[in-house]
């Protein structure tokens, strides 16, 4: 019998790799050819003439400041990512009927406030806000229909459905639809449109428009802290409910992404003492533990030991939250209940 | 002409060949993939743990397979001292390490219900104590496990035998399973 057969295909790749990696050595071991004698003096000639270069090339360099390597485009700087998003929004062509809001038309709803999207030292986000006539399934789906014309691939999809991610269901009824476009890659500009549609009490939908725009590294599991904590998705953002995902594509998907964030070595963050109600979202024997206002995210193993805690904090690229997004909202059924404390 | 018959290749064979041969790897992984399971299995009476804990030495004995030496020992005396320092490493830490699956840049195991099951159904391997518990669970649970566990029937398939939906099934196996243990445990 075999338990884990998945983690069989994974080594035998991983064998192939290591394989292919040590098939490649031989070629770098050739043996260099004997220099002949004339061959030595001009190669010692050749050296010290490439010491010079290379000292007149290090004086030129600190002289100049930072100088980009060649082959390498250097981190674009802060108005270049402003221009590149306020470019992707201007691009947008609302849909017909569509009036720009100042504000969100529907507060408190899951496309969120202002300041519910990430805007760290390393992604911008700029946003619209619109009161569009139909159902946000129509809306999504207009907009669908007619992707941004460098668009590389779509992502927030829950069941890999073209265009759009499906909503939450009330009735049969979706209020929430999202579609997110990924662009290509402009000057080292990471370029993300993501389109989110709630129903609105008095008819209508309230649309949102965020043009995200990606730069520079982003440290990973032992970089430096984020400066900046980003919220949680709104749609999480309400305490004392249990989300169940119960398709095992969706699980894989939630723990892989859950497994890509960085750890947190501490136990507790700050400001995490305080027992709220917090959201859990159960993936199988996994449990995840989301706490309104605690920048981290507890992942329990049959909901005894905590095993392993991650923190939910900026390092996220707009495209990570996002994908947490449709999971947590499109294709979760919530029940309601209280999480223990 | 008759084929000319060969004698399957040693542990120790296999594990030397990984380096070039990726799928000696995968046999040598069928030949103690289930032994080691079942270790870790009854080590941390976790499933999870048991699977992470499988995957990490795994990595670790292919990541060191170069490094091994048929003159010091047996393969399988290599691979369980491996197994054993990830044990102890693992109840001094309070966490399993993924060090050398990242060395390898495998992917994260992500584990479904049903791997999760056949790993808990480890302790029904052991015959007739458990047969006789699992004809005492109550007739739902005993139902739905004697058809996911022992006959490996799905859930769709259950749900329809035993009219019920599939979530109902799944409840019924997992509390059944957890009867077991339970009852096993008293039993030790």
């Amino acid at each position: 019998m075999t338990y884990l057969p998945e983690l069989r295909d994974s080594l035998v790749g991983a064998a192939e790799r290591q394989a292919a990696g040590a098939g490649a050595e031989p070629a770098r071991r050739r043996p260099r050819r004997r220099p002949r004698p004339f061959g030595a003096f001009a190669l010692m000639a050749a050296s010290v003439l490439a010491i010079v270069v290379a000292g007149a090339v290090l004086v030129l360099v600190r002289h100049a400041g930072s100088v980009p390597q060649a082959g390498t485009r250097p981190t674009p700087t802060r108005a270049e990512v402003v221009a590149a998003a306020e470019s992707l929004l201007g691009r947008f062509q609302p849909p017909a009927g569509a009036v720009a809001s100042e504000a969100n038309p529907a507060p408190g709803s899951q496309i969120g406030g202002p300041a519910d999207k990430i805007a760290d030292r390393y992604s911008l986000d700029l946003h619209r806000f619109y009161r569009v006539p139909g159902t946000p399934e129509q809306v999504i789906d207009a907009i669908s229909r007619q992707p941004p014309p460098d668009l590389q691939s779509q992502s927030g999809e829950a069941e890999g459905t073209a265009g759009s991610s499906t909503g939450r269901r009330t009735q049969s009824r979706v209020v929430f639809q999202a579609a997110t476009f990924n662009l290509t890659r402009t000057n080292g500009i990471d370029r993300q449109l993501t389109f989110e549609a709630v129903v609105l009490p008095g008819g209508g939908s309230a649309l949102r428009v965020d043009a995200q725009a990606g730069y520079g590294s982003i440290p990973m599991p032992h970089g430096p802290e984020p400066a900046v904590t980003a919220p949680l998705p709104p749609s999480v953002a309400s305490p004392g409910h249990t989300i169940a995902i119960t398709q095992l594509a969706s699980r894989k998907r939630a723990l892989r992404f859950l497994n890509a964030l960085p750890s947190v070595k501490q136990p507790t963050a700050p400001g995490c003492r305080v027992v709220a109600p917090a959201n859990r979202i159960v993936l199988g024997a996994t449990t995840v533990l989301i706490t309104p206002g605690c920048p981290q995210i507890t992942v329990e193993t049959r909901g005894a030991v905590e095993y392993k805690t991650w923190r939910y904090a900026g390092t996220l690229r707009p495209n990570e939250r996002l994908k947490l997004l449709p999971l947590l909202t499109g294709e979760a059924t919530r029940s309601s209940g209280r999480a223990r404390p | 002409m008759l084929p000319v018959p060969t004698a399957p290749a040693s542990d120790e064979d296999l594990l030397a060949r990984s380096r070039r041969d990726p799928e000696a790897f995968g046999l040598f992984y069928d030949r103690f993939e289930a032994e080691l399971v079942r270790f870790f299995y009854r080590a941390t009476r976790r499933a999870d743990l048991a699977a992470d804990l499988t995957a990490e030495v795994f990595a670790a004995a292919l990541a060191g397979a170069g490094a091994f030496d048929p003159s010091r020992g047996h393969a399988r005396s290599w691979l369980f001292g491996i197994a054993r320092h990830e044990l102890a490493d693992t109840w001094e830490r309070g966490r399993v390490e993924d060090r050398a699956r990242r060395r390898l840049g495998m992917e994260p195991l992500a584990l479904s219900d049903e791997m999760i099951e056949r790993i808990e159904s480890i302790d029904l391997e052991r015959g007739g104590g458990a047969l006789t518990l699992l004809a005492e669970l109550p007739e739902d649970q005993r139902a739905a496990v004697q058809g996911r566990v022992v006959e490996e029937r799905d859930y769709a398939e259950l749900a329809s035998t035993l009219a019920c939906s599939e979530s109902v099934v799944r409840q019924r196996v997992s509390r059944g399973l957890r009867t077991l243990r339970a009852r096993l445990e008293r039993a030790r």
